[in-house]
C-alpha cells in the first residue's frame, strides 16, 4: 500500500490527461446514448419503441411486455401471448396482464373489426379494476372501450373524470378529443391533440390532426401529417399501426385523386396486416376507378367474408349491377338490409352506413330519415348531417335536407360524396352554379362515389353543361 | 410510459375503426358474420368416424339461404336444403385431409348431411350442418398415427377446433388435440372468459387399438402443449425451443452475446464513466471486481425480480420494482458523484491548480506532501467501495430480455436452463464491462508510453479539471437516470 501513492503519482499526471480525453469520449457515448433514446419527459421522436429495452434507467414492463409477447409481431400473437400469461395466472392473474391482455383484445378488434375482442377486453379491464393499484391504467382503456362501442357520452365521461384527476394523462386525451370529433366538437377535439402535440409528438397525434385537418379543408396539410405518420410508425414497426395509417394516407391519396400513390398505400398496409379490411376495401375501390372491376369483386368478396360492412356489401352488389348481373346485386343488397335488421335487433340503431344505403338505392326511405335523425342526435359531425341530407332529399325534403347539407359543407371538408349530396340537393333547388361547382367536384373525385352513383353524378353534371350549351 | 404511449400510438386506429366498423353487432355469441367449424374425430377399433359441424351466424346464414334458394323463389324447400347439404358436405369431405400411418387415407360420407337453422337475433336464422364421414382403418400394427386438417379457407372469421377422442377398445397414447369440445361442438361458445375463439385447424395423435377384446380404452389426458415461446425474444426462443446439446450451447453463447449487447446499449452511460474512472486510476483488479460485480448484481436482479412477479405478483408490481430500482441505480451514482466533485472540489482548494503542479512535476510536487498521499490513499480505499458501487449501479436494473428468460424457462418448465442462461447473460455483460475497463487501463499505459497530443499544453491545462468534470459527468448521469425514473414512475 505504501507504494501505490508514488506510483500512482506518476501514474497520475499522465493518466489525467489521457483521462480527459477519454472521459471526453465517454461523455459523448453516454450523452450521446441518451440522445438517441427519448426521455419520459420528451418521449416525441419516431425511435420510442424499438430501443426500449436499452432505454437509460428502468428497462420498462412494456418493454418486456413488447419483447415477450412479440410487440411487433401481429395483434392475433398479442392476444395468444397475454392470454397464455393470464390463465398461467390461475384465479388471480396480475392486473398488468390483465391490461396488457385488455390492450391486445383492443388492438385485435381494431385490425379485425371483431366486437367480440372489445367484450373480453371489457371483462379483462373489470377483473383487473379489482387489484389494480393504478386505476387510471384501467379507466383510460375503459374509455377507449366504450368509444370503440360508439358510446361516446361514457367515453368522454370516463376520460373527462380522469383529466380532471390528471390533465396531461395521454390516453385520456386522445380517447375524448376521438370522441370530441366524432360527436362534431371539432375545435374541443383539436384543443385537445394541440396539447397530445407538444406532449407527444409522435404518429398517433399526427394521425389525429391530419384527419382534422382534412375535415377543415386543408387536404395538403392532411396528406403531409398522416405522411409524418407512416414514416413514424414505420420506425416503431408495429404491423396493425402500420396498417392502419398507410390506409389512412391512401384513404387521403383517393380523396385527392392520386389513385396509383393511394393503391401502393393499400397494398402496403396489406403487407403489413394481410386481411385488413378497410386497406382490402379501399384497394377494391382503387381497381374499380382504374377499370379493373374483376379483380375489384375478388377483393370485396373477400372483404366481405371477413367482415360484411353494410357498405362493402352494397359495393360489391353495385359492382355485380354494373356487371349486369342483378340477381347477384340484390341478393348484396338484400342482405344488408338483414345487416340492418341484426343492427336494429342488438340495439346498433346508429349506422349512417345504412342510411346511406338506403338513400343510394331507394329502399326503405322512411327508415332511412328515422335513422338518419337518430344517428345525427348521437353523432353530430359533419358526416352524420351529409347522410340524414342525402335520405332527406331522396325522401323528397328538400328544404330540410338543404339545410342538413349546409351543415355538412361547413368545414370545407373536401369529400366528394359530401359534393355529390350538396350538388344535387342544390340542383333540385334550382342553385344552378353552386351546383355545377358542386357536381364537377364530386365527378372529378368520382373514385370516393358508391360505383352507381358515378353515372348518376355525370349526368347531372351533363345536364347543366348542355343546358348552359344551348 | 412507453406503454402509455404504445397505447396512444394505437388510439387513432379506434378513431377511423369507429368511422370503419361502424355498428356491426352482435347478435351471434361470436359475431353475427362468423363462420365456425369443429372436426370431431372418434377413434373406434375398425374405423375413425368424423364429423364435421358447420355453425355459421346470421350474416353468412342469410347469404348461404339465398344461394339455397336456386329457383329464386324467395323460400327453401326441402329439396333445395338437400342439395345444398349435400354438396357443402361434399366440398368439405374433399377440404378435409386424414392420414393414417402417415398415408392420405380416403374419407367417405357415412351418413345423411343434417342440416338445421336455429333462430338468431331480427328474426334472422342462423345455420348448422352437421356432416358424418369415416375412415376404414385397415389392419396394421398396435401403434397407430392420425394426421387430420381442415384445409377450408373460406375467409371468414370464426372458432376452428379439431377434437380427437377414442371410442371403447382404443387408447389414445399421445395427442395434439383435445379430446372434449370446448364449445360443445359449436352449441354453447364460453364468450365471458378471457379466451379467444381458438383457430384450430389440424391436430395429430398416436393411438392403439387393443387386440381382441374391447378393452376400456380411455383416452389419456393429452399432453398440455408447452407455452410456445414468443418467436421474437431469441433467447426465450430458445429457452421455450426443443432442447438438445446444440441449443444449450448455441443459447448459453447467445446469452452471453445478448448480455454483451445490452452492456454497450444506449443506458450504460453510467457504467462508462465507470470504466473510465476505473481506467484513468484503477488496476485490472478493479476492472475485474466492476465486471463481477455487475455480473453478480444483474443475475440476483433477475432472479429477484422474477420472484417478485410470481410470487408477489398482487401486491409488489414488477415495473414498480424495476423503477425503485432504477431510482435507486441513479441515486447511487449520484453520491459517487457528488463524493468524486466534493473531492475534487477539496483537492483544489488544498493549494492552487493542485492537479497542474502534478503535470509540471518538480517545482511544487514536494510543497504539499500531505495532502496528496492521503488523497490518493484516501482515493484508492474508496475506489474499492466505488467500484463495487458502481458495478451494483450498472447491474441492479435488470434486463428485460432476461427477465422474460427467467419468466419463460419458468413457464415451460426449464427453470434451470433458464436461470444458467441468465448467468451466462450477466457474464456476457461483465465482460464487456470488465473487458472495457481492462482496455481503458491498458490504452493509459500505451498513450503514456507514446506522448502523442496529450503533451499538449491545451490538453494538459484541460486534464488538470478531470477529477472535477468526471465528477460532475458522474453526478449527472446519475441525476439523469434518477429523475427519468422518478418522473417515469410518477
Amino acid at each position: 500500500m505504501t507504494n501505490r501513492p508514488s506510483t500512482s503519482r506518476v501514474a497520475g499526471r499522465a493518466s489525467q490527461r489521457r483521462g480527459f480525453l477519454f472521459l471526453a469520449a465517454a461523455m459523448l457515448v453516454a450523452g450521446g446514448s441518451y440522445l438517441v433514446v427519448p426521455s419520459n419527459a420528451k418521449p416525441g421522436g419516431a425511435h420510442t419503441s424499438v430501443p426500449a429495452l436499452g432505454a437509460p434507467g428502468s428497462p420498462s414492463l412494456d418493454a418486456i411486455a413488447s419483447s415477450a409477447s412479440g410487440g411487433l409481431a401481429p395483434p392475433a400473437e398479442r392476444v395468444a401471448f397475454w392470454e397464455r400469461r393470464v390463465s398461467a395466472g390461475g384465479s388471480t392473474p396480475s392486473y398488468l396482464n390483465l391490461i396488457y391482455l385488455a390492450d391486445a383484445y383492443l388492438d385485435h378488434s381494431r385490425a379485425t373489426g371483431a366486437l367480440d375482442d372489445l367484450k373480453r377486453a371489457e371483462t379483462a379491464l373489470g377483473r383487473a379494476e379489482t387489484s389494480t393499484p393504478d386505476p387510471k391504467a384501467v379507466q383510460a382503456r375503459q374509455a377507449l372501450v366504450a368509444f370503440s362501442l360508439h358510446e361516446w357520452g361514457r367515453s368522454l365521461q370516463i376520460s373527462g373524470d380522469l383529466l380532471a384527476k390528471d390533465p396531461h394523462n395521454l390516453a385520456a386525451l386522445g380517447v375524448s378529443g376521438d370522441a370530441l370529433l366524432e360527436t362534431g366538437r371539432i375545435d374541443a377535439a383539436r384543443a385537445r391533440y394541440a396539447i397530445l402535440e407538444q406532449l407527444v409528438p409522435s404518429p398517433a397525434v399526427w394521425s389525429r390532426l391530419g384527419r382534422v385537418a382534412f375535415l377543415t379543408g386543408a387536404p395538403e396539410t392532411a396528406l403531409r401529417l398522416v405522411g409524418q405518420a407512416v414514416s413514424g410508425a414505420v420506425d416503431e414497426g408495429y404491423p396493425d399501426a402500420i396498417a392502419f395509417y398507410r390506409f389512412q394516407l391512401g384513404e387521403l391519396d383517393r380523396q385527392t385523386g392520386q389513385r396509383e400513390q393511394a393503391a401502393r398505400n393499400y397494398e402496403a398496409a396489406l403487407a403489413a396486416l394481410p386481411d385488413y379490411v378497410p386497406a382490402t376495401v379501399g384497394l377494391a375501390r382503387v381497381r374499380e376507378a382504374q377499370g379493373r372491376r374483376a379483380d375489384a369483386i375478388k377483393l370485396l368478396q373477400r372483404a366481405v367474408a371477413r367482415l360484411p360492412q353494410p357498405e362493402t356489401v352494397a359495393m360489391l352488389g353495385d359492382l355485380y349491377a354494373l356487371d349486369g348481373d342483378t340477381l347477384r346485386a340484390e341478393r348484396e343488397y338484400a342482405l344488408v338490409d338483414r345487416i340492418g335488421d341484426v343492427a336494429r335487433a342488438t340495439g346498433s340503431v346508429y349506422d349512417r352506413q345504412l342510411t346511406l344505403f338506403a338513400a343510394d338505392h331507394d329502399r326503405n326511405l322512411a327508415d332511412a330519415v328515422v335513422r338518419g335523425r337518430a344517428e345525427l342526435a348521437l353523432r353530430p359531425d359533419v358526416y352524420g348531417y351529409d347522410a340524414l341530407a342525402w335520405a332527406l332529399f331522396k325522401s323528397g325534403h328538400l328544404e330540410e335536407a338543404a339545410a342538413a347539407a349546409h351543415s355538412a359543407l361547413a368545414l370545407g371538408t373536401p369529400d366528394p360524396r359530401i359534393a355529390y349530396h350538396a350538388g344535387m340537393i342544390a340542383a333540385a333547388q334550382g342553385r344552378a352554379s353552386e351546383a355545377r361547382t358542386l357536381l364537377r367536384r364530386a365527378v372529378d373525385g368520382a373514385i370516393m362515389l358508391p360505383p352507381l352513383q358515378v353515372s348518376v353524378a355525370r349526368d347531372a353534371l351533363a345536364a347543366f353543361d348542355t343546358s348552359a350549351a344551348r | 410510459m412507453r406503454r402509455r404511449h404504445r397505447t396512444l400510438a394505437t388510439l387513432p386506429l379506434a378513431m377511423l375503426a369507429a368511422v370503419v366498423w361502424a355498428g356491426v353487432a352482435s347478435a351471434h355469441p361470436l359475431g353475427n358474420y362468423t363462420v365456425n367449424r369443429a372436426v370431431i374425430v372418434r377413434l373406434a377399433p375398425a374405423e375413425v368416424a368424423l364429423r364435421y359441424v358447420v355453425d355459421m351466424a346470421e350474416i353468412p346464414a342469410f347469404g348461404e339461404l339465398q344461394a339455397m334458394d336456386t329457383n329464386a323463389d324467395g323460400h327453401t324447400d326441402a329439396a333445395e336444403m338437400g342439395t345444398y347439404a349435400g354438396a357443402t358436405c361434399e366440398a368439405s369431405r374433399r377440404a378435409l385431409t386424414v392420414q393414417l400411418d402417415g398415408a392420405a387415407a380416403e374419407v367417405r360420407l357415412r351418413a345423411t348431411p343434417q342440416l338445421s337453422f336455429p333462430a338468431g337475433a331480427g328474426g334472422l336464422q342462423t345455420l348448422r350442418l352437421v356432416c358424418s364421414f369415416g375412415v376404414q382403418l385397415p389392419a396394421g400394427g398396435t401403434a397407430r398415427t392420425i394426421h387430420v386438417a381442415d384445409t377450408t379457407n373460406d375467409g371468414h372469421v370464426g372458432w376452428h377446433e379439431v377434437i380427437i377422442a377414442a371410442a371403447p377398445g382404443v387408447s389414445v397414447v399421445h395427442s395434439d388435440a383435445p379430446a372434449k369440445s370446448r364449445s360443445e361442438e359449436l352449441t354453447r361458445y364460453p364468450i365471458d372468459s378471457l379466451q379467444s375463439p381458438p383457430d384450430i385447424r389440424a391436430g395429430s395423435a398416436t393411438f392403439q387399438v387393443a387386440t381382441g377384446a374391447r378393452g376400456s380404452g380411455s383416452v389419456t389426458d393429452p399432453a398440455a402443449p408447452l407455452a410456445r415461446a414468443s418467436a421474437n425474444d431469441p433467447l426465450a426462443a430458445l429457452v421455450g425451443g426443443p432442447l438438445s446439446p446444440l441449443p444449450v450451447v448455441l443459447g448459453i453463447l447467445l446469452a452471453a452475446g445478448l448480455g454483451a449487447a445490452h452492456a454497450v446499449s444506449p443506458g450504460h452511460g453510467k457504467t462508462l464513466v465507470a470504466a473510465y474512472l476505473i481506467g484513468s486510476q484503477g488496476s485490472r483488479r478493479h476492472a475485474a471486481t466492476l465486471g463481477l460485480t455487475v455480473a453478480v448484481t444483474h443475475t440476483a436482479g433477475v432472479f429477484l425480480l422474477g420472484a417478485v412477479t410470481l410470487l408477489a405478483g398482487q401486491f409488489l408490481v414488477p415495473e414498480r420494482v424495476i423503477g425503485w430500482l432504477t431510482i435507486g441505480s441513479g441515486f447511487l451514482v449520484v453520491l459517487l458523484g457528488a463524493g468524486l466533485v466534493l473531492r475534487a472540489v477539496r483537492g483544489s482548494r488544498t493549494g492552487p491548480d493542485h492537479p497542474h503542479a502534478h503535470n509540471h512535476g518538480h517545482d511544487h510536487a514536494h510543497q504539499h506532501p500531505h495532502p496528496l498521499p492521503i488523497a490518493h490513499a484516501h482515493a484508492a480505499e474508496l475506489r474499492a467501495r466505488n467500484v463495487v458501487a458502481l458495478g451494483l449501479a450498472g447491474g441492479m436494473v435488470p434486463s428485460a430480455s432476461a427477465l422474460i428468460v427467467l419468466l419463460v424457462g419458468i413457464t415451460t418448465g426449464r427453470l434451470a436452463f433458464g436461470l444458467i442462461l441468465i448467468v451466462a447473460f450477466g457474464v456476457g455483460m461483465s465482460l464487456v464491462l470488465g473487458g472495457l475497463a481492462v482496455a481503458t487501463t491498458m490504452l493509459r499505459g500505451a498513450l503514456a508510453a507514446s506522448g502523442g497530443i496529450a503533451s499538449h499544453p491545451i490538453v494538459r491545462r484541460a486534464a488538470g479539471l478531470v477529477p472535477l468534470v468526471s465528477g460532475i459527468a458522474v453526478l449527472m448521469a446519475g441525476l439523469a437516470v434518477t429523475i427519468g425514473a422518478i418522473s417515469r414512475g410518477a
